[in-house]
């Protein structure tokens, strides 16, 4: 039976098995490049899309879990931002704008991760501290070590968004 | 000139029929998906594939220019290269060596990278060697191609090429402003045709481009500037290309399915659940299916029995087993004087043993690539960092010759040295070639923390000799390296198919002081536990700064040592000793920036007692002609043993810099890998094989545990420009050691300096068995 999920204001029907890993519906059938396979077990948070307004890892979320729910991926951020504030649609979220700013990557296989759960860490706390933003990223890694960057990135971000 | 000749004169002639070099040089928006820059479309491989039988040339020809450049009808410029990005802006920074050439701006060079039948081999993207070698070869082109426009010029407007200027590629005569010729009017979509001498070869670092003579440094307005990295864009929306993402028509997902044991053989193996096919040759074992998460669920649920193998020394063990395996070869690194001599001579002596231990590669996208073997050529895409190399490899085990094999690139998830890229990449051909179609392997975290090539442990063994007056009179430092003239392909052994790939175990980690008689000696070692199974152990492959990060964690920290038996400020002895004064600038503009204050360690908060003691550490290096310096701030929680580091300062001067905020974020994020690497890194293994699988079992660095970092880069822009990539990460565990000695006047000498081993180090200064002071 398909199953409807709700992905970047759009709707996607998928046959997949229901306990199926979001993240193969977003990358394998949807051809999203933004979530990325890092780990499988909700460790890394290369995967992370936000359900609603909150981060959560798609490659231990069942497809089953998510429909009836707005899924938003890297690719979907910049028309978020435009619904939530009225606006018309900018190329970039002020997230991707600050990460750009501060030249954050290195590889940049992790960002996506790290601006969905800066993305998410927004919506909840619009201007968090040094600590705040520390303590909300923990579960997300870089090898490259850029989390300095990130951390100048959220806030400049948020300074944009204030 | 029609597509065929066409193809037929250009070096990097690609045979594919679904393009043609006349397409490519007309800017087709296809090859912009194909090379990897930020396109809305997901990528097709057709295109790139093309039909089969296809063959390419065994090398692309550096003396032709059009091998390194396409100027296009657009005024755009592609540049052709074979090295990789590589994560800290090689993409930027050499675009930005064409474009000063050129004369035209950063944002109308594409770079092309990696592809063995279209760039040249410019050697494998390792060691820093990107800019300070490729760099020069780029520049050298691109000066070339611009003497060769200018030539043109010269003739389509009547004046001599010595009284033309280009702005933005367009030349126009000095001072006159009425007539006028851009680079795409000139050749826009054609080839240049045009020689460049050349000698020695890409493949061993030594390839040198003449001709046509570069800008002076004095008159670069690009080069020594931070335009925004070209690919960061891409990167925060999801566009950017990655290995990850390539897809193929007709492609099924593979995964492997590794031994228990490392030298363990595949017994029997039940039927693949999910609809998945079992792929098998010797050992070599995977499942493939049309879906990814069948693929991922058949390899999980298969039924395998491996034999029983445990050849490994056991981990407690480890450091003796490395120092008592008789070693493959023994090396003087550098010797000065008599070493031995002045050693026992000295009025006083001391020692030490470091030790480091085996670290993973811990990328956060595990490697993956795709094949497509048919009708005896296979087309390869990799995350490699060395296409030619695995080029080599994937023939060799798919027994094909070399013109039948091609390799692209992709960039990859940060590898920080030869992590699992080559493998997949020979797992995907081996795949690809048993099941007839085009397969994309994607190995799993257990995967590529279980199997990516390990960086090798290592043990030091320092002994100085001091006069009556503490003066140095002799230093020798012996390494045990597991070191390792190639890099065994697992899965080629797997498919009894053995092919290695070539790798290097030098050890660079340069005395920087004034000592009289002095001894470098490594003792080369193969993988361990490779006697143990037919010479194939714990494949080893260096983690970021190979040898050096680890040589110079010991002889700096061992320097510290010499400095507190002397009762000496650590950056004071240093300075009295000092051979180069570049090194001597960066020390002082390192401590400088930290305020050092002057005094001998351990500092006052070694005596105290409180529970959490602060110091501060320094040391040096010099890699490639890069030097560093670094300060550490510390505190250490004498009850838990929890080292924090707060606060780095590094600088760095390395001649010229192409991109100074690429190199200094680049120094900072390498700064906290590294952090994390002296903290925390360890593999874990048994008997049998690596049990560190996944992060919990083998914790990196993160966000809580981040230093600030402070990045100091000197200006030297007269001298040629060196790496950067690696050199800055070299200070780094010796600076935290000796602030973790500062502040509490306990030595560490083994890495990673966990709460539990510094809580034991305390415990042993305590007994007064940690020999701190001259004696012996």
């Amino acid at each position: 039976m398909a199953i409807t999920i709700n992905v970047n204001g759009g709707r996607h029907s998928t046959a997949v098995a229901p306990g199926t890993p979001l993240l193969y519906v977003l990358r394998d059938e949807m051809k999203l490049r933004g979530p990325k396979f890092g780990c499988g077990l909700a460790q890394c948070g290369a995967c992370s899309v936000l359900l609603g307004n909150d981060e959560i890892r798609s490659c231990v979320t069942p497809v089953a879990a998510v429909p009836g729910q707005r899924v938003t991926t890297l690719e979907g951020l910049p028309a978020l931002h435009a619904n939530q504030r009225g606006t018309s649609a900018a190329a970039l979220h002020p997230l991707q704008q600050a990460w750009i700013d501060e030249q954050v990557p290195q590889c940049g296989y992790c960002q996506n991760g790290m601006i969905i759960q800066a993305a998410a860490l927004l919506a909840h706390s619009p201007r968090p501290s040094d600590a705040q933003i520390k303590a909300a990223m923990n579960a997300h890694l870089c090898r490259c070590g850029t989390y300095n960057a990130i951390v100048r990135a959220i806030k400049r971000a948020a300074k944009a968004m204030a | 000139m029609t597509s065929s000749s066409l193809n037929e004169n250009v070096a990097s002639s690609f045979t594919e029929k679904a393009f043609t070099r006349a397409d490519f040089l007309k800017g087709g928006g296809a090859l912009i998906v194909a090379i990897g820059l930020p396109a809305a479309a997901w990528p097709s491989g057709a295109s790139a594939a093309g039909a089969a039988p296809a063959s390419w040339p065994n090398e692309v020809d550096p003396a032709k220019l059009d091998s390194w450049l396409a100027i296009h009808a657009d005024g755009t410029v592609t540049a052709f290269t074979g090295k990789m990005e590589n994560h800290q802006g090689n993409r930027t920074a050499l675009a930005q060596i064409v474009a000063e050439e050129l004369d035209v701006p950063v944002a109308n060079i594409r770079m092309l990278m990696g592809d063995t039948a279209r760039t040249v081999d410019q050697g494998p993207t390792v060691g820093s060697l990107t800019i300070r070698l490729a760099g020069p070869q780029l520049r050298q082109a691109a000066a070339s191609g611009r003497q060769a426009l200018l030539a043109l010029a010269a003739t389509r407007l009547g004046v001599p090429a010595s009284n033309l200027g280009v702005k933005d590629g367009v030349v126009r005569p000095v001072g006159d402003t009425s007539r006028q010729v851009s680079y795409a009017e000139l050749v826009g979509g054609r080839l240049l045709g045009v020689s460049i001498p050349v000698r020695g070869s890409g493949r061993g670092f030594g390839l040198v481009l003449g001709g046509a003579q570069p800008k002076a440094a004095s008159e670069y307005t690009i080069v020594g500037q931070s335009p925004p990295r070209i690919d960061i864009p891409g990167m925060v929306t999801g566009q950017h290309f990655y290995i990850q993402d390539v897809r193929l028509p007709g492609m099924l997902h593979g995964r492997v399915i590794r031994p228990t044991g490392l030298g363990s053989q595949l017994l029997s193996h039940g039927k693949p659940s999910h609809g998945a096919r079992v792929v098998r040759l010797n050992n070599f074992l995977g499942v493939v299916a049309e879906r990814e998460w069948d693929a991922i669920q058949a390899a999980r649920d298969l039924d395998v029995k491996w034999s029983n193998w445990a050849g490994l020394p056991t981990m407690d063990k480890l450091y003796s087993y490395i120092r008592d395996t008789p070693s493959l070869e023994d090396a003087v690194v550098s010797s000065t004087g008599d070493a031995g001599k002045a050693l026992a001579n000295a009025a006083h002596s001391v020692n030490a043993t470091y030790t480091t231990p085996i670290q993973t590669h811990g990328s956060i996208g595990p490697s993956c690539a795709v094949a497509d073997v048919k009708d005896g050529s296979a087309t390869v895409w990799s995350g490699t960092q060395g296409p030619n190399d695995v080029r080599a490899a994937v023939a060799d085990a798919l027994d094909f010759p070399l013109e039948r094999v091609r390799i692209i690139t992709y960039d990859a998830s940060g590898n920080y040295g030869r992590n699992g890229a080559d493998m997949a990449t020979v797992d995907a051909a081996l795949m690809s070639q048993l099941v007839g179609r085009p397969v994309r392997v994607q190995w799993s975290r257990q995967d590529e923390h279980g199997w990516d090539p390990k960086g090798p442990a290592t043990v030091h063994w320092l002994r100085c000799g001091l006069d009556a007056q503490r003066n140095i009179v002799g230093w020798d430092h012996q390494a045990w390296i597991p070191a390792f003239f190639e890099t065994t392909v697992i899965g080629s052994v797997l498919a009894g198919r053995t092919t290695r790939l070539p790798s290097i175990h030098l050890w660079e980690d340069p005395i920087l002081y004034n000592i009289p008689a002095s001894r470098q000696l490594a003792h080369y070692q193969g993988d361990i536990g490779s006697a143990q199974n037919n010479g194939v152990g714990l494949i080893s492959a260096w983690v970021r700064s190979p040898v050096q990060l680890q040589a110079t964690f010991a002889s700096e920290s061992f320097f510290d040592e010499l400095a507190a038996a002397a009762g000496a400020d650590p950056v004071d002895l240093r300075l009295r000793g000092m051979k180069d004064q570049r090194m001597a600038a960066v020390l002082q503009a390192a401590t400088r920036a930290a305020n050092w204050q002057t005094r001998p360690s351990p500092g006052p908060a070694a005596r105290a007692a409180s529970r959490v003691a602060r110091g501060r550490g320094v040391a040096t290096s010099l890699r490639g002609g890069t030097y560093n310096a670094a300060v550490a701030n510390v505190e250490v929680d004498r009850k838990t043993g929890r080292i924090s580091v707060t606060h780095v300062v590094v600088a760095q001067e390395n001649g010229l810099t192409i991109n100074p905020r690429a190199v200094k974020l680049g120094i900072e994020a390498g700064v906290v890998q590294t952090v994390g690497r002296t903290l925390f890194e360890q593999v874990t293994f048994d008997r049998s094989n690596v049990t560190s699988l996944d992060w919990h079992g083998y914790p990196i660095i993160r966000f809580k545990d981040t230093p600030t970092v402070e990045v100091i880069l000197l200006d030297n822009p007269g001298v040629p420009a060196t790496g950067s990539g690696e050199p800055s990460v070299n200070p780094i565990a010796p600076a935290i050691g000796n602030a973790v000695f500062d502040a509490t006047g306990v030595r560490i000498r083994s890495l990673p300096m966990r709460p539990s081993w510094v809580r034991a180090a305390f415990a042993q200064a305590e007994r007064g068995t940690q020999r701190v002071a001259v004696g012996s």
